[in-house]
């Protein structure tokens, strides 16, 4: 007896005739979707880059540009005044 | 090892031969595949041969008399005997008192293959006619389709869903998907797809708990809603269990009382089953009432072939015409109802669609047809078609055999469907005593006005479809002036598209310029609640 309805493997392959592609019928069921789809990737992706671009910036190294003149400023302050007493202190602590 | 392998051979091949020889007794064309024959290539099992198709399919367009179908040839004799030129008519409205009519189309427009104009220069005069003329084509081109022999795979129906698919109903193509048709993949596809479906789509799109008809896009009202939750309850299971057929044990059958019935009558049930797939849980017992229901061939006349049987789908689709009882843009001529005939030898090639036609053809009798004469008191038949769905057709007009079930009615389990009914329309043959004009469809004693306050005083839901907006609006307007309907009812489904209408013009054959599309919008209604409040203060 021949079977009366069309089997479900025929239908899956009517919708994707090669593997990567879409059958039109499948498009025009996809197209209520594809606004909010899109919108909802776009979310998504939005997040996964802002946090991806935060960890990357929060981990990145230090910029001690701004203190090195005063970190040598210190060092000449310190150096001339105090240059051998400073190292016998260092010695004994 | 090798001596194993040789034993544990032996009695594989003993198993393969055995089972080759019983698939060689059932079907000698499928060859068995031993478990060593795996690096040969399959034979392929020879199915069914594909026959050529008659027209290839850029070859649809054939101007109607030089179509190579008798059938559309009849057709379009039919039309040139029917419709008045466009040209000739609206020029004579200028004149006075001429005293001759609008000549009858003859001459075939050659871009849409319709006999449009009673000559060329009226065809190149009409300015109106390129408007409508792409759709007409269309119309022709998909007519040689369904005709042309291929493979139509649009009418490949599917069987039933596991009980944890989930339908949409949001629109046809997503239904398509969800359910599990095959990819619709042009226009013409759709067309010729949603034209077959779209009686058991509208009903089971309306009563599904998935419908696109809800509350908050306003579609459903608040009363609306509590009638369908009520039907839902008998259709669908408590929200987590499982819907399958063991859901159905406990229920009670469904009713769905299609009144006015035409060509619906004559869908073949496969189709019907359709509607029963979409409610795995759910039984159905559906009524066809109506004095143009067609009834079964009697069971004596086994001589002719019987070339009505559904077995192809090219059968099925020229069965499945639409009913759209069409109305004329100029308010002239009377409302006729679409049928189309299948060619055989008694019967003419083509009935055009006229309001009265003769008798409605006769349907093929399945293996449990049986007469329910006795039971109904009118010409009626029963076919049990499979455990779930149960047709029962009456050709009878619904005051007739109204007795058989008041006092039956059910708000959960019944509900009534009217496919183009025409409310609205000007009655053919009864007029008011009062201002001397036709009565509406529905205050004519005649057609709907003894049976719409029967329907609401069952209190189940009635839900109507009109096949253009200006219908639905014709009928909508109607409900407030007929005598015993007008305050008497609450709005369940507010008038609005029908996501599930059909796609497919239909061209009235006394005007190709007259076009519709069935069950294009849909509507409900309900006979209204009195709540009963206790008084609960002295004010």
């Amino acid at each position: 007896m021949v079977d009366p309805y069309i089997s479900r493997k025929e239908v899956n392959t009517s919708y994707r005739p090669k593997n990567n592609l879409m059958s039109p019928g499948l498009q025009r069921a996809r197209l209520p979707f594809r606004a909010r789809n899109a919108i909802t990737g776009l979310t998504l992706a939005g997040f996964v880059t802002g946090v991806w671009a935060y960890s990357i910036s929060a981990v990145k190294q230090d910029d001690f540009s701004d203190i090195d003149e005063e970190a040598r400023a210190l060092a000449k302050a310190n150096s001339p005044g105090t240059g051998t007493g400073a190292q016998t202190e260092e010695k004994s602590s | 090892m090798a001596a194993s392998l040789v034993y544990a051979r032996l009695p594989l091949r003993a198993a393969s031969t055995s089972a080759s020889r019983r698939y060689a007794l059932s079907a000698r064309r499928i060859q068995s595949r031993t478990l060593f024959s795996w690096l040969k290539s399959n034979p392929k099992a020879s199915g069914k041969k594909e026959q050529a198709p008659i027209l290839s399919q850029d070859d649809l367009f054939h101007p109607f008399s030089k179509s190579p179908f008798p059938a559309v040839r009849a057709r379009g004799e039919a039309i040139q005997s029917l419709a008045p030129c466009p040209v000739c008519s609206s020029s004579h409205d200028h004149l006075h008192g001429h005293g001759s009519q609008p000549k009858a189309v003859k001459f075939e427009c050659p871009d849409c293959g319709w006999p449009t104009h009673c000559s060329e220069e009226h065809w190149a005069a009409d300015e109106e006619h390129k408007k409508y003329c792409s759709r007409l084509r269309e119309v022709n081109e998909d007519d040689h389709d369904l005709r042309s022999g291929r493979r139509l795979r649009e009418f490949e129906l599917p069987g039933k869903l596991d009980s944890e698919a989930a339908i949409s109903f949001a629109n046809w193509d997503v239904f398509w998907y969800t359910r599990g048709f095959p990819s619709m993949d042009t226009e013409r596809s759709r067309r010729h797809a949603s034209k077959l479906l779209t009686y058991p789509l509208t009903i089971g799109s309306v009563l599904h708990q998935h419908s696109g008809l809800t509350l908050s896009n306003q579609r459903v009202t608040p009363e609306g809603s509590r009638s369908l939750a009520a039907l839902r309850t008998t259709l669908h299971v408590p929200p987590g269990a499982p819907e399958n057929e063991e859901a159905a044990a406990d229920k009670p059958q469904m009713r769905v009382f299609i009144l006015g019935a035409r060509a619906e009558s004559s869908l073949p049930p496969h189709v019907w089953e359709q509607l029963c797939m979409l409610f795995p849980a759910a039984l159905f017992h559906l009524y066809f009432i109506g004095p143009q229901v067609s009834l079964p061939k009697p069971p004596a006349k086994q001589a002719p072939p019987p070339s009505a049987k559904p077995t192809s789908p090219d059968a099925s689709s020229s069965d499945a015409a639409a009913s759209a009882s069409t109305a004329s843009e100029e308010p002239s001529t009377s409302e006729p109802a679409v049928e189309e005939v299948e060619h055989e030898e008694e019967k003419p090639l083509y009935l055009p669609n006229v309001y009265e036609p003769p008798t409605p053809a006769p349907i093929t009798r399945l293996k449990r047809t049986r007469s329910s004469l006795e039971k109904y008191g009118v010409p009626a038949y029963t076919v049990p078609y499979t455990a779930q769905l149960t047709i029962t057709g009456m050709q009878a007009n619904y005051i007739d055999v109204h007795h058989n079930f008041e006092e039956t009615f059910d708000p959960y389990t019944d509900c009534f469907f009217l496919f183009s009914p025409g409310f609205g329309f000007p009655s053919a043959n009864s007029t008011s005593e009062v201002t001397g004009e036709p009565l509406l469809g529905i205050a004519s004693p005649t057609e709907w006005g003894p049976v719409m306050p029967l329907l609401l005083a069952s209190k189940c839901p009635i839900f109507v479809t009109g096949f253009s907006p200006a219908d639905v609006e014709r009928d909508v307007q109607s409900l407030s002036t007929a005598p015993e309907v007008a305050g008497e009812f609450d709005w369940v489904v507010t008038p609005g598209p029908n996501a599930f209408g059909s796609e497919k013009w239909e061209v009235a054959d006394f005007d190709p310029r007259v076009m519709v599309k069935a069950n294009w919008g849909v509507w409900g209604i309900r006979g209204k609640t009195r709540e009963v409040r206790e008084r609960s203060s002295w004010f």
